[in-house]
C-alpha cells in the first residue's frame, strides 16, 4: 500500500513537474515572440515614419502655393521666393493665432504636413536673397511648423531645389528640409 | 475439542463478517467507480464544450481581424488613389479595388468629408473635393480629373464613377421644330465630348433604355430638357443654363426631382460644372463646392501676402502700377467667396481681369501675379 502511495506521489511529481516546465517554455516562447513583434512594429513604423517624411518632401516641391511657373508652365523643383515668403507669413501668423480664417488655413495645411516642420533654406549664393538686410545672417524660411517639441523622435530629410527670385530675376540653390517628429515606441 | 469447535464457529462468524465486509466494500467502491466514471464524462463534456467555445471564439476572432485588415488595406489603397489624384489634373483613370461598397458623406454644416468601406470606420478626407454617389457597389473604380483653377489654381476637383453608372446627356437632335437652337445642341455635344470615352455615357432622349444602370445621371440643358417634352417619366434629372459668356465660364444648375425643382444652384468653371454632373443631389454638390471655396479663400489669401511682398521689394514703377491694380481691383474683392449666382459672375468677371494683368505683366517684363 506504501509503495502504491510512493509510485503515485512520484506520478504526480512528475505530472506537476512536466506541466511547470510546459508553463515555463509557454512564458519564454510568449515573451520572446512578444519581443520579436515588438521590434518587426518598432522596424514597419521607423519605415512608415521615414516614408512620411519623405513623402512630403516630395509633395512640397509640386504644390502650387510655393511652384515657379512661368507662361503657365510649372518647372521642376523649383519654388518661387515669394510664394515661400508669403505661406511663412501665413503660417507663423496662423498656427497659434486667434483668428478663425487663419486658424483654418493652418489646419488645411496641417492636413497636408501633419507632425512636421518644413525649413526653405538658401544656400547658395550668400547675397541678398538668402540674407537678412537687417542681421546679414541666412534666412531660413519656416512654412510650416506643427510645433510638436514633445515628441522624441524625429526625422530628417533634405531635398536640393532652385528657388527663384522674381524681384531680382535670380536663381539660387537651397534645400527643403523637412523634420519629421515622433512619438518612440516604448 | 469444544475449544476447536468454538475456534472454527468463531472463524466461520469472522469469514461472514469479512465477506460482508468485501461484498460492503466492493458495493461502495462500485458505487465511488461509477460517480467516479460519471464525473469523468461531465468533466469531458464540460472541458470540452469551453474548449469548443475557445476555439470558435478564436476563429470568429481571427475572421473578425482578417475582415478588418483587409477592409483597412483596401481603404489605405482607395485613400492612397484618392490623394494622389488630387496632384494632376485632367487625367483619366481605371482602378480595381477589392470588391466593396464606399459610403461618402460631407456635411453642409461642418465641412466634413469622409468615406467608410462597408462596416468600417470612416476616413477623413480633409482636403479632397471629390464628386461621386452617395453609394458604390464596385470592384472597379472609373476615376477622372479637373483643375479647379480661379485664375490662380486653387485645387483639383475628382470624379468617381462606376462602370454601373452612366450619364446621359438629353439630346433631342431629331425633332428641329422643338429645339431650333444650335448652340443648346452644341453644349449637349460638348459635355458629351469632354467626358472621357470610358465613362459609360449617352446623348438620348429615350430615358428608360437605361434603367438597368444602377446610377444614372440625366444631363439637359436649358431649352431641351425632358420636362418640355414631358419625357422625363418621373425620373430625376439636372438641367444646365449657361451664363452669357459661355458653357464653361458660369451658369446655374437645377436639380429636379419627381418632375419638380429641388434646389438651383450656381456653378462656375468647367471644373465646377462637371462637379455638378457627378453629384447625386445638390446637397452634395454645394457642400463640395463650399469645401472648394474655403480652398479657395486660403490660396487667395497667399497670393495676396506675395503680391504685397512683391510691390515693397520690386522698383519697377508700371510693376508696381499693375500688382496695385490686380490687388485692388480683384484678389481682394474676392475675398470670402460664395457660392451664388451674383458671386460667380464677379468671380468670372476677376478672373478675366487677372489673366490679362498678368499678360501685361509677362510682358514687362515684370513678376507675374501667379
Amino acid at each position: 500500500m506504501n509503495k502504491k502511495t510512493n509510485r503515485g506521489q512520484i506520478q504526480l511529481g512528475e505530472t506537476t513537474a512536466v506541466v511547470i516546465i510546459v508553463i515555463i517554455i509557454l512564458v519564454i516562447g510568449i515573451v520572446f515572440w512578444s519581443k520579436v513583434s515588438a521590434s518587426n512594429i518598432k522596424d514597419v513604423q521607423s519605415q512608415s515614419q521615414e516614408l512620411s517624411v519623405i513623402e512630403i518632401a516630395n509633395i512640397v516641391p509640386e504644390l502650387p502655393e510655393l511652384k515657379c511657373s512661368e507662361s503657365g508652365v510649372s518647372k521642376v523643383k523649383c519654388l518661387d521666393w515669394y510664394k515661400i515668403r508669403a505661406m511663412g507669413d501665413a503660417m507663423s501668423e496662423n498656427s497659434g493665432g486667434s483668428d478663425t480664417d487663419g486658424r483654418l488655413m493652418y489646419e488645411f495645411y496641417n492636413n497636408y504636413f501633419q507632425n512636421k516642420k518644413i525649413t526653405i533654406v538658401p544656400l547658395y549664393p550668400e547675397d541678398d536673397i538668402g540674407s537678412n538686410s537687417d542681421t546679414g545672417k541666412i534666412w531660413n524660411v519656416t512654412i510650416y511648423d506643427s510645433k510638436a517639441v514633445n515628441k522624441t523622435v524625429t526625422k530628417l530629410i533634405y531635398i536640393p531645389v532652385s528657388i527663384k527670385d522674381y524681384a531680382r530675376k535670380n536663381t539660387y540653390y537651397g534645400l527643403i528640409v523637412v523634420e519629421g517628429y515622433y512619438n518612440e515606441l516604448t | 475439542m469444544s475449544g476447536i469447535i468454538r475456534t472454527h464457529n468463531h472463524s466461520k462468524s469472522e469469514s461472514k463478517h469479512s465477506l460482508r465486509h468485501t461484498i460492503l466494500t466492493n458495493h461502495r467502491r462500485n458505487i465511488r467507480g461509477v460517480i467516479d466514471v460519471q464525473f469523468n464524462w461531465i468533466f469531458v463534456l464540460v472541458a470540452g464544450f469551453v474548449i469548443f467555445l475557445f476555439i470558435i471564439s478564436i476563429i470568429f476572432s481571427q475572421k473578425h481581424a482578417a475582415d478588418r485588415q483587409s477592409s483597412i488595406s483596401a481603404m489605405n489603397q482607395i485613400t492612397t488613389i484618392l490623394k494622389s489624384k488630387q496632384q494632376t489634373s485632367d487625367v483619366y483613370s481605371e482602378t480595381i479595388i477589392p470588391s466593396t461598397t464606399m459610403t461618402f458623406t460631407c456635411d453642409e454644416d461642418t465641412g466634413i468629408f469622409n468615406y467608410k468601406i462597408s462596416d468600417s470606420e470612416r476616413t477623413d478626407l480633409p482636403t479632397a473635393i471629390l464628386f461621386a454617389p452617395a453609394e458604390l457597389s464596385t470592384n472597379k473604380l472609373l476615376i477622372w480629373s479637373q483643375a479647379f483653377n480661379t485664375g490662380f489654381p486653387v485645387s483639383v476637383f475628382t470624379y468617381l464613377t462606376t462602370s454601373d453608372s452612366v450619364i446621359i446627356i438629353y439630346y433631342n437632335s431629331q425633332d428641329t421644330s422643338t429645339n431650333p437652337d444650335p448652340q443648346i445642341q452644341g453644349y449637349a455635344s460638348t459635355i458629351f465630348d469632354d467626358l472621357p470615352s470610358n465613362i459609360t455615357k449617352t446623348m438620348s432622349t429615350k430615358l428608360h433604355d437605361y434603367d438597368g444602370y444602377k446610377h444614372e445621371k440625366i444631363v439637359c440643358i436649358e431649352g431641351d430638357c425632358p420636362s418640355q417634352n414631358g419625357a422625363s417619366g418621373g425620373k430625376d434629372y439636372m438641367m444646365i443654363t449657361p451664363g452669357d459668356n459661355g458653357l464653361y465660364n458660369y451658369g446655374n444648375v437645377t436639380f429636379y426631382k419627381n418632375g419638380h425643382i429641388d434646389e438651383k444652384l450656381p456653378y462656375f468653371t468647367k471644373a465646377g460644372l462637371y462637379g455638378a454632373i457627378f453629384s447625386y443631389s445638390p446637397q452634395y454638390y454645394n457642400c463640395q463646392m463650399s469645401r472648394a471655396l474655403k480652398q479657395f479663400e486660403f490660396k487667395r489669401s497667399l497670393v495676396e501676402k506675395r503680391l504685397n511682398l512683391l510691390y515693397t521689394d520690386i522698383d519697377n514703377n508700371d510693376c508696381k502700377t499693375t500688382i496695385r491694380v490686380a490687388l485692388d481691383r480683384a484678389v481682394i474683392p474676392m475675398s470670402n467667396a460664395t457660392l451664388n449666382s451674383d458671386n460667380v459672375t464677379f468671380m468670372d468677371d476677376t478672373m478675366k481681369n487677372l489673366d490679362s494683368w498678368n499678360t501685361d505683366l509677362t510682358l514687362s517684363s515684370c513678376p507675374k501675379i501667379y
